[in-house]
């Protein structure tokens, strides 16, 4: 994968993309007339932004509440450090899961690794998570379903330095009596 | 949903072909022409089920810091902290959860200095101590949903 350093006009193609392409027929040359470059050039740059890994990927971002997968589990399974590698990669490789990480302990239990499992319902999920506990040879896990989704959006890049000096300056000191006193760790 | 646009969506989530005419050669992969791809993506736009047609960008790639969050949030409070935290631009994904911690969400911001100083103020603002659980290794991020 190759490092590069977006400039100018990588940067007006990701503002572009980082929105809804347009659904015209064309839609990348749409982006190279407000540009003011060729279309060649526009698939030039984004195939290189993709090569250095700075667009993951462009397609089609599902609202899967609405498309009726909407129930989602987060797993949080107690795994030792020298198997975390290997159930890690396990679970990675499930089309079920969506989502893999190794965080830092939570809960009562310490779990480390972090799943996301979505299917059609919670008994779907529940299935899931213990054929995964099976495959794995863990039994110390904690699931958290998901019980309502209260944001979800696509972030902004570039120009939300300012958006977010607004957002703390704008916003009423809602406690001026209870400072922060618990701390992020 | 029915079975041609479950065929359409298996196929646009990821590896949207980056050339002239992209939906064309969608269309030819799972034998509709451009002119359905076209029509039925805009449907299930406008129904909801996609909510946005683009490219998901790697925040890290760019210099971002990404973290998860979460919350022990009290009944008499939960309204008030969903409010203060959706209305955070950073937030980009915020989740009710059936557990102690019933409220997780991310955070994407520009730097660790802008992260900290985000949560900080969020607590500050909501009353409500905060969990970070960033990440330590990433095994996987699939986004796409298969039908």
């Amino acid at each position: 994968m190759s490092t590069i350093d977006p400039d100018t006009i990588d940067r007006g193609i990701l503002a572009a993309l980082q929105g809804d392409l347009d659904d015209s027929p064309e839609p990348y040359a749409r982006i190279a007339t407000e540009l003011g470059i060729s279309e060649d050039e526009v698939i030039r740059r984004i195939r290189r932004l993709m090569d250095a890994g700075i667009i993951r990927r462009i397609g089609a971002m599902i609202r899967h509440f609405e498309a009726g997968i909407g129930f989602n589990a987060m797993v949080v399974w107690k795994v030792g450090p020298d198997r975390i590698e290997e159930v890690g990669a396990l679970f990675a490789g499930l089309p079920e899961v969506t989502h893999c990480y190794e965080r830092p302990p939570f809960g009562e239990k310490g779990g480390t690794l972090f799943t996301m499992v979505h299917a059609t319902t919670d008994a779907a999920c529940m299935e899931i998570v213990r054929q995964m506990a099976r495959r794995a040879a863990i039994d110390e896990y904690e699931i958290l379903f998901s019980q309502r989704e209260l944001k979800k959006i696509s972030m902004t890049y570039f120009d939300n330095e300012d958006q977010q000096d607004d957002w703390v300056q704008d916003e009423p000191e809602q406690n001026p009596n209870n400072p922060s006193e618990g701390r992020a760790k | 949903m029915d079975e041609r646009n479950k065929a359409l969506l298996n196929e646009i989530q990821a590896g949207f072909p980056v050339e002239p005419h992209p939906y064309r050669v969608i269309g030819d992969r799972i034998g509709m022409d451009e002119r359905e791809v076209l029509a039925r993506i805009r449907l299930l736009r406008k129904e909801g089920i996609i909510r946005r047609f683009g490219a998901s960008l790697d925040s890290r790639r760019l210099g971002y810091v990404s973290t998860l969050l979460a919350a022990k949030v009290p009944p008499q409070k939960f309204d008030a902290f969903v409010e203060t935290v959706g209305a955070c631009p950073g937030v980009t994904h915020n989740y009710e959860r059936r557990h102690e911690y019933n409220v997780w969400f991310t955070l994407i911001a520009p730097s660790l200095a802008e992260k900290k100083r985000i949560v900080e103020e969020l607590i500050r603002q909501t009353g409500v101590d905060i969990l970070e659980l960033p990440a330590k290794r990433i095994f996987k991020i699939r986004v796409d949903f298969r039908f």
